[in-house]
Order: C-alpha cells, then sequence, then structure tokens
C-alpha cells in the first residue's frame, strides 16, 4: 500500500485550527493561571525548543553535539545585549565601561532574539566547518568544548558581557505568547523540514553516512546545515530565557545546562519530534511538581521532614527506570500524528479504507524527472576509462596500472578471488578512494578525486558487497533519498512550506512509487527497509541507485546469498534495467552463472592486476585464468 | 487494614487543618540547599529556623515557613520566588545566599510586590533600583573599602597584588572594590591576575606576584581555592600577608591550608563566636544556637539567616498587620537600631544593611576577632 497522500489544503487547516485551539488555551491560562504556573508553562515552551534543536542535530542527523548550552549562552546575551536601553547598560557595567557599539545597540524584543539565533547559528556554522569532520564521540567532545570556550570568552569579555557579574533587569518581554509563538513555529518548521525530501535525507546521513554520499548527499553539507538550524534554533530559545528569568551570567551556560537539553531529548526518543514535546512537558512539570517531597510531610500523627535534594534524587530514578527500561525514550522513533485516535479507531472498527487502484505505469512513464546528464549514446564510444589506476595502502598495492574501457551501453563482469582488489576499483570510481596514480574518465570528462556525492551527480550509482540500505527509513524513503541528487528544491524551502517543493515533492514520491512498482517492491513502499528479507533489500537497493538517474551502475556481488530462482529473475531484471534505463553496468560477481550469462566483456584481477579481459567464453579458455581463479573443477563442470 | 489506617491518617489531617484555622502568616524562605552553595543555604536555613522556633508567633498569629530549595541555579531561584509569591502567597521572604540568585528571585517579587530580605548577596545590584528588595548585610564595595582600610592603615602596607576567580561575579566584584579603594587612599596595586572556579594550581600566578614583592596579597576567593592559594603562595616562600573576603569565613579554610592559613586575615560580617565584646542579641543567639545544635559552631551565615527573620518579625510589629505587603515593605525600609546579632542594625537608602567590618585573623589555626572597622 503506497504512503498515504495528505492533501497541503487541509494540512494547512489542521494546523491552523490546532494554533487556534492553542492561542484559545494560552489565553484562558493568562486569565486564569498564576504567575507561577504561567511560569512552568514558558518553561515548557523554552524547553522543548531547546529539545527539538538538540533532536534535530543528534536524533535526526546523528550528530552527538554537546555544544547547546554555548548557542544559548549567544543567544542569550546578544538578545540581552539588544534589548536594554543605553542608558541602563551605562550604569550596569560597574568594572568596565561597555564598548561601542553594544553601548548604543538597542532593538525590540522580536528582532533581538532573531539576532541572537542568527548569531547562534553563525557561531554553529563556525564549529561544524573544522569539527564535524569528527564523527561519534569525538564530535561530542569537541562541541563540548566549543561550549566551554564560549562560556570562557564571555567570562573575560567584561567591556561586552560584564564579565562573571552577568547582566541583570532584563525585561521580561518573554510571555506565554512569545514563547508559544516561537515554539509553534520552530514545530512548523522543524516538522515540514523533516517530513519533505530533507528529512529524508538527514535520517539517510544518520543511518548510514557512506550510503548517503553514494546517494550524491553532500553528508558534509547537509550536516552542517542541520548543525546550523540546530544552533539557530538553541540560540532562540537562550534569548526566551534570558528575557524569562530576566538575569543572565555565564555560568548559568555550563555544561550542565547541555545535559538537561540532552535528558528531554533522550527521554522523549531520539529521532522523535512528539517525543521532545511530551517529554518537554513531563520533565518541566516533574521538576517542580517534584518539590512536594523537599516539604515537610504532615501526616498528623507523624511529622516527615523536608530534605533537601530529594526530589533530585526521585527525579534521577524516574530517568533511570526510562533509560533501563525503554532505552530508546518515551517515545522511541515514532511519532504521535494527529490522526493516531482515528487510525486506532479504525483498527478498532475494522474499516480500513480499500486501497486505491493500482496504476500501470510502464518504465517509461515513470521518467518524470528531468535528466540533467541527457547523454546521447555513441557520443563515447567508452563511458568509462581508467587508464594506469592504481591504489596503495601503506606499503600495501591494491590496484595496479589497471587500463580498462568500458564501451556504453554493455553489461560488463569483473571477476577475481578474494582480496584481488575488486571492490578497492569500485571504491576508485566511485570516489571513495582517491587513486594514488592513473586517471579516472567518465564520458571524457576526468572525474579521478572527485567526492562521491560529486561522482554521483555525474551520473555513476552503485551498490554495496553487503547491503548498505538506509534501515530505519521505508522503502519508500530509501528511493526518494535518492532523488534528492537531481532534486531542484533548497534545503529551507520545505521548512517554509513553498508551494514549488511541495509540488516537486509530490511528484518525486509518484515516480519513487512507480520505481519501486517496476522492482516489485509497491507493496513493501511503506515498510522500513531493515526488516525487508534479503532478496527485496538488494533489490530495494538497485531501486535507490537507479533513482540517481545514473547513466553507469556499479553492482558489487548483487547475487549474494541468493537462490537459483532469485538469481535467474536477477540476471533478468539487470538485462531489463539496462534496456529501459539507458545503462551501462559493471558488476562484480563471484556467481559465474551471472557473470557468463549477462556480460558481454569481462575483466579478471588478481592480486590488483589485470590478467585477463575479453568476452565471456575468451574469459573461460584463458589458461591464466582458469589457473588463478576459475580452476579446473570449473571447466570440468562447465 | 492499611483503608483503616488511611482513613485515621485523613481524619487527623483534617482535624489538624482545622485547629489552625486562625490562618497562619506565610514567610517564604529560598534558599541554595543543594547544588555548590548549599554549604552557606544550610547554614542560613538553620539560622532561620531556629529564630522560627525561638519567636514562633507574630500579631497573635502562628508562623509558617515555607522552605523552597533553589539549587543553586538561577532559573530554579526565579521558580523558587514564583511559587513562593503565586502558589503559597507569602507576605515575605528570605534568602537567598549568592548575588546571581538573588538578582534572578529579586526580580520576581518585584513584579509580585513581595518584600524579600536577601542574606547574604553582597553584590551592590541585587537591591539597586529594587522597590522590596532589601539585605541584613554589607555590600561588596563597602567590604572592599574595609579591607583596602585595613591593609593601609593597621599593616601599613603600599604595595599590594590581588589574584582573583575571573569566573565568580562576587570575587571579580570585589577585587575591583579592593583596587579602586587601596589606589585611592595612595596604595598601589602591583600585580591583579585571574584565576578560573575549580582551578588547582596557582604557582604561575604567585611566582609573578612573588617577584613583586608586595605587601599584602587579596584574594577575594572562596575557602576551596583560597586555602590552595595560600598553602602554594607559602610553599612558593612568600612572605606578603595575605587577606581574604567573607566568603572564606569557614572552617574549611583552616583544614585545608593547614599551616599555611596562619596570619591569614580576612573581613567578615561583625559577628563571630569567639568575639570579646559581643552584644546582648549576638550572646542570645550564640547560646540558643549551642543548645538547639550542640555539635556545631554558630556562624556568621547562620547569624544572618537569623537576622532576616528577626527583621521581618519586627517589620511586622511595627506595621501593625500581617498581610499589607506595602506597610510591611515600609516598615523594613524604616529600620533604625535594630538590635541584630551583627550589632545595632539600620537599612539605609539603598536597602542595604549599615554595618561595620569585622576582622578575622588565623593563630594556631584558630580564628580570632581582632576588631571591627568603619570605612568612609
Amino acid at each position: 500500500m503506497p504512503a498515504p497522500q495528505t492533501r497541503p489544503a487541509y494540512e494547512a487547516a489542521r494546523f491552523l485550527g490546532a494554533a487556534g485551539l492553542l492561542m484559545l488555551a494560552l489565553a484562558g491560562a493568562e486569565t486564569f493561571l498564576d504567575p507561577y504556573k504561567i511560569q512552568i508553562l514558558n518553561l515548557i515552551a523554552i524547553n522543548i525548543i531547546l529539545a527539538l534543536s538538540l533532536n534535530l542535530i543528534y536524533g535526526f542527523t546523528g550528530m552527538f553535539s554537546l555544544g547547546h548550552a554555548g548557542f544559548m549562552a549567544i543567544g542569550a546575551y546578544v538578545c540581552s545585549l539588544c534589548v536594554l536601553t543605553p542608558a541602563y547598560k551605562e550604569t550596569m557595567w560597574i568594572l568596565e565601561p561597555i564598548i561601542w557599539p553594544f553601548s548604543h545597540m538597542e532593538l525590540g524584543f522580536f528582532p533581538a532574539v532573531i539576532a541572537g539565533g542568527i548569531c547562534a547559528a553563525l557561531a554553529g556554522l563556525l564549529i561544524a566547518l573544522p569539527v564535524l569532520r569528527l564523527g561519534g564521540d569525538y564530535l561530542g567532545i569537541a562541541t563540548l568544548g566549543f561550549s566551554e570556550i564560549i562560556r570562557v570568552l564571555i567570562t573575560n569579555a567584561t567591556p561586552i558581557t560584564n564579565g562573571s557579574l552577568g547582566i541583570k533587569g532584563i525585561p521580561k518581554f518573554s510571555t506565554l505568547w512569545w514563547n508559544y509563538g516561537w515554539l509553534l513555529f520552530t514545530l512548523y518548521f522543524v516538522v515540514s523540514l523533516l517530513r519533505s525530501n530533507s528529512g529524508n535525507v538527514l535520517k539517510a546521513i544518520r543511518d548510514d553516512q557512506i550510503a548517503a554520499k553514494t546517494m550524491g548527499i553532500n553528508t558534509f553539507r547537509q550536516q552542517a546545515l542541520s548543525f546550523t538550524v540546530g544552533a539557530f534554533f538553541a540560540g532562540v530559545g537562550g534569548a526566551l530565557t534570558a528575557c524569562l528569568i530576566s538575569t543572565i551570567d555565564p555560568k548559568m551556560f555550563s555544561f550542565l545546562l547541555t545535559f538537561n537539553v540532552l535528558m528531554i531529548a533522550v527521554a522523549g526518543g531520539l529521532g522523535s519530534i512528539t517525543g521532545s514535546v511530551v517529554a518537554g512537558i513531563i520533565i518541566t512539570v516533574l521538576l517542580e511538581w517534584l518539590r512536594i517531597v523537599e516539604e515537610e510531610i504532615n501526616l498528623g500523627f507523624i511529622l516527615i521532614p523536608g530534605i533537601p535534594g530529594m526530589r533530585m534524587v526521585i527525579f534521577s530514578m524516574a530517568l533511570m527506570l526510562i533509560i533501563i527500561f525503554r532505552r530508546e525514550g518515551i517515545m522511541g522513533m515514532r511519532e504521535l500524528a494527529w490522526d493516531t485516535p482515528l487510525r486506532l479507531w479504525r483498527r478498532f472498527a475494522k474499516t480500513s479504507a480499500p486501497p486505491p487502484p493500482a496504476k500501470n505505469f510502464s518504465i517509461q512513464e515513470a521518467e518524470t524527472m528531468p535528466r540533467s546528464q541527457a547523454a546521447i549514446p555513441g557520443e563515447n564510444e567508452f563511458i568509462l576509462e581508467l587508464r594506469k589506476a592504481g591504489m596503495r595502502f601503506g606499503g600495501v598495492t591494491a590496484v595496479k596500472d589497471l587500463n580498462m574501457s568500458v564501451k556504453t551501453g554493455c553489461i560488463a563482469g569483473f571477476i577475481g578471488p578474494n582480496g584481488a582488489g575488486k571492490t578497492t576499483v569500485f571504491n576508485l570510481i566511485s570516489g571513495f578512494y582517491k587513486p594514488t596514480q592513473g586517471r579516472i574518465l567518465f564520458q571524457g570528462a576526468d572525474i579521478t578525486g572527485l567526492p562521491p556525492h560529486l561522482v554521483c551527480k555525474r551520473g555513476i550509482a552503485r551498490t554495496f558487497q553487503n547491503i548498505r540500505l538506509f534501515p530505519t527509513l521505508s522503502a519508500l524513503q530509501n528511493v526518494l533519498v535518492g532523488f534528492h541528487v537531481r532534486q531542484k528544491s533548497q534545503w529551507w524551502m520545505p521548512g517554509l512550506q513553498l508551494p514549488a517543493s511541495r509540488r516537486e515533492y509530490a511528484a518525486m514520491r509518484e515516480a519513487a512509487m512507480r520505481l519501486l512498482k517496476r522492482l516489485g517492491l509497491d507493496d513493501e513502499a511503506c515498510e522500513a527497509a531493515g526488516s525487508l528479507p534479503y532478496g527485496k533489500q538488494r533489490r530495494l537497493e538497485i531501486a535507490r541507485a537507479l533513482a540517481t538517474e545514473p547513466r553507469f551502475l556499479l553492482l558489487d556481488e548483487p547475487a549474494a546469498g541468493m537462490n537459483p530462482y532469485e538469481t535467474q529473475d536477477l540476471m533478468e531484471l539487470i538485462q531489463d534495467i539496462r534496456q529501459d534505463f539507458n545503462l551501462t553496468i559493471l558488476l562484480i560477481e563471484h556467481d559465474m552463472k551471472v557473470v557468463m550469462g549477462v556480460c558481454s566483456n569481462i575483466w579478471v584481477l588478481e592480486y590488483g592486476i589485470c590478467i585477463a579481459d575479453g568476452p565471456p567464453e575468451a574469459i573461460r579458455n584463458d589458461p591464466k585464468v582458469i589457473e588463478a581463479y576459475l580452476g579446473e573443477e570449473y571447466m570440468e563442470y562447465a | 487494614m492499611l483503608k483503616k489506617l488511611c482513613a485515621s491518617a485523613c481524619v487527623l489531617l483534617l482535624s489538624c487543618s482545622l485547629a489552625q484555622a486562625a490562618e497562619p502568616v506565610k514567610f517564604g524562605v529560598y534558599l541554595p540547599l543543594t547544588g555548590q552553595n548549599a554549604f552557606g543555604g544550610q547554614l542560613e536555613l538553620e539560622g532561620i529556623q531556629m529564630a522560627h522556633k525561638e519567636e514562633g508567633r507574630v500579631l497573635g498569629r502562628e508562623v509558617q515557613l515555607m522552605v523552597v530549595d533553589n539549587k543553586s541555579d538561577k532559573t530554579e531561584a526565579a521558580n523558587a520566588v514564583t511559587r513562593l509569591t503565586a502558589r503559597d502567597k507569602v507576605v515575605g521572604i528570605l534568602g537567598t545566599y549568592g548575588s546571581s540568585l538573588a538578582m534572578a528571585g529579586g526580580e520576581v517579587a518585584e513584579t509580585a510586590q513581595t518584600p524579600i530580605i536577601a542574606t547574604s548577596a553582597t553584590n551592590p545590584l541585587v537591591t539597586t533600583g529594587k522597590k522590596y528588595h532589601f539585605r541584613v548585610c554589607f555590600i561588596d564595595p563597602y567590604q572592599g573599602a574595609g579591607a583596602a582600610e585595613y591593609a593601609l592603615q593597621e599593616l601599613k602596607a603600599t604595595k599590594a597584588a590581588i589574584l582573583k576567580d575571573v569566573a565568580s561575579d562576587y570575587a571579580v566584584g570585589l577585587a575591583s572594590f579592593f583596587e579602586r579603594s587601596f589606589t585611592k587612599q595612595g596604595g598601589a596595586v602591583v600585580a591583579n591576575l585571574s584565576y578560573s572556579s575549580g582551578d588547582q594550581d596557582f604557582t604561575a600566578q604567585l611566582t609573578q606576584i612573588n617577584s613583586l614583592n608586595p605587601d599584602v596579597l587579596f584574594i577575594p576567593a572562596y575557602f576551596a581555592e583560597g586555602g590552595i592559594i595560600m598553602k602554594q603562595a607559602r610553599e612558593l616562600g612568600a612572605k606578603f600577608r595575605i587577606m581574604g573576603g567573607d566568603a572564606m569565613d569557614n572552617p574549611d579554610t583552616v583544614s585545608i591550608a593547614k599551616e599555611a592559613a596562619e596570619g591569614f586575615l580576612h573581613t567578615t560580617f561583625p559577628y563571630d563566636p569567639g568575639m570579646t565584646k559581643m552584644n546582648e542579641t549576638a550572646q542570645k543567639f550564640t547560646e540558643q544556637w549551642r543548645k538547639t545544635y550542640p555539635n556545631k559552631d554558630p556562624n556568621v551565615n547562620a547569624a544572618l539567616g537569623y537576622t532576616t527573620y528577626m527583621l521581618l518579625i519586627d517589620a511586622i510589629k511595627r506595621a501593625g498587620t500581617a498581610d499589607d505587603r506595602e506597610a510591611i515593605t515600609k516598615a523594613i525600609g524604616e529600620t533604625k537600631n535594630f538590635p541584630a546579632v551583627t550589632g545595632l542594625l539600620s537599612i539605609n537608602a539603598s536597602h542595604d544593611a549599615e554595618m561595620p567590618i569585622g576582622i578575622i585573623e588565623i593563630r594556631s589555626g584558630k580564628r580570632v576577632y581582632l576588631g571591627e572597622v568603619t570605612p568612609k
């Protein structure tokens, strides 16, 4: 069943309806609740904004960042410096006078918050450029260091920040309306972004960076963008905090603050927006509500004295229970949707809507996506040429002086014993390795040393020996990620729900569905790729590669682990897609039936050196090949 | 069985609440009872609780303490005061230790128009421009001036060096006021060096200071770092005297620095259990404390906590109402010569307490109260 399509008008109406309800609730809260409850409501909004921004960075893009306190500090200080009046600033900087231009700038609250967000985003970008090359825990440590540097800078830049004295008397602009307005905007932007193909791309990077690169994704750029957007909203959260509690100092922004935000994101579920929202509410309320355990409890006959710190003990225990029994957090990666209750009801009533009628598209019709690389067959006789290409790892020569020319439109094979360097050649062609010698030409142009995502853009796609799908994404989303490389919308367009990007996404979904149908995967479109059976994962990987609209397809052991029937199907599939998609295919395969059956030309590699090449018959009878790879038994068998 | 117990508990609870029907007067208390400032907050709370035990009623009504922990955290401090003013509707608030916490809490009390008396928040910014914020302690410029004056007059120092915690608002403020007073009165500050909270090694700064050969080193530090600084300074063979501020007034100062604390001087609030000429209130306080907490020495933080409570009671009595916050605020502001543990206490125009500065010297590991200075 295809993924549910939602009409944009309906969706907008739903969002506006929810926003209207929220506004009513806020108006009610403002009139009927006491300032204490309002304060907690305000904190909830800010905590959710912060958790969402961290979730975007960590949960959705998979970058372990501990720099949130730093971004918040920047947002808070910039905003505070903007909203204070020059006269007030004059009296407050008692150690060293405040310097120009900070002494004279004054902005309204809204532009001040934006300024705080933008400065935090700039800092985010600045740190992202050098640091994002690190991964995993190293990134965590580097960002933690960054936020400490920010704090030390603020402490010592007394003429700007008033040093450790901090800033007090910041006007309390952060009302319910502003905080929830910003929360709505954050939610709207993040949800829209994640629901678009940009969201698929970010999650793809989280699931498998290498596979994402072969899909033509500039992972570095996408990560930097996600990091910057996250930093922007963290800065906004910091600015709102400053104007809520009216005083800030550098000590506030210690790494403990980061951990508070991290706690909400983790407890809610990394990779779940509703998780952050739910956890933001629960944790903020719980922290205050638990104060009752610190008060004296008078049971009449016994007086239990209040123990300060008790609530943190209970709170920590609750968190530990969450981590022990629900490691993935309250929501995991799932989302609560508007229609969740409705869907539950439907399941209960067993009146699920009939699936939409399946339309029979031929694959030609599927080609609605613009072809950026409209290659004319025959333009180049050889689509791919390796000229004395070689790769050395330290003292080991994996590939040496490899010359090969693949004719446009053919299916070529690559065989050789294990460790002969076949996959290394694939990695050279697809840009994962930069050859230590020689050159690689694609369609006549030199692509030596191009990064994987640019190679993909030129029109080369590949699959992997050990399947590398994006396991948490659905089959459909996997294919959509492939479409990203030809996509026209900019990354920020979906965040603002621009009609052009929405139309493009709808078209892409349709094309992706047709592609899945072509490979017989349309029934599994909505299933998580990681849960598909092996054979279907193989086919999905091919579908995903085709989505990048390649001219040249590299298949790394496509038949590995398949039974004879599946292998037979695969051979037909390979020949069909070559025809339908006007491709040239190069494949690595150990199954001689496949290689001999589909390939028109074969290269044999041993110890990194090409020992033979030619049509299947010649290879089959080449004594060198028989000795090195095929073996006498094969000859008898054949 | 369980049901019965619950039922009887309910009945008891109900009867209790009925017995207290004459509405109690609610005092809010917000202090750092956990977190990095807990040592001060706990002592001040004990002082307040002791005062509450001593004078549990005002204008014929019972006083109820609503104690809220602010975790040494600004957001929590703002939350705590919001809770006290909005939910508990307290008539006045006592606390807090720590100026940055007081600034966060004070802002909330100001909008809620509830009087608030800080125990030991010494930063001048705490009460500036505030109508409802008072304190029973002196402020850092005054203390800095006192330390400078003592160094110049009594120690005959002409060259001073400063080593301050740049991450602490308290240290930065106090250091700057010491420097201003010291240079204004003819002294010279030869070095003004910094470190950051949590540092363990101060030898680099101390070697530089040593080479400049000052007469006195002023360290407006907390005892944890202050103790180590003294130790390392003596290990480097420093001959100069070392002076500190009221944050060094803690038994741990000696236990960390050991012999290196010998001759260390620090300013503090004019109360010490070992002082020779103790006023009547201080005597009463000390006796009471020894009875209530036999295993603990009274300390100035406890005395300040005690004082805030007694001052609020006094103001309510003078205002003649325990409900009108405006009248109580006015009464607090008009406090003149109130007999406090720290001497006769008056609240001045900037809502700070005027009192002399006590000087303590460590001699053979014991704190000796040398006397008082009143800076001009």
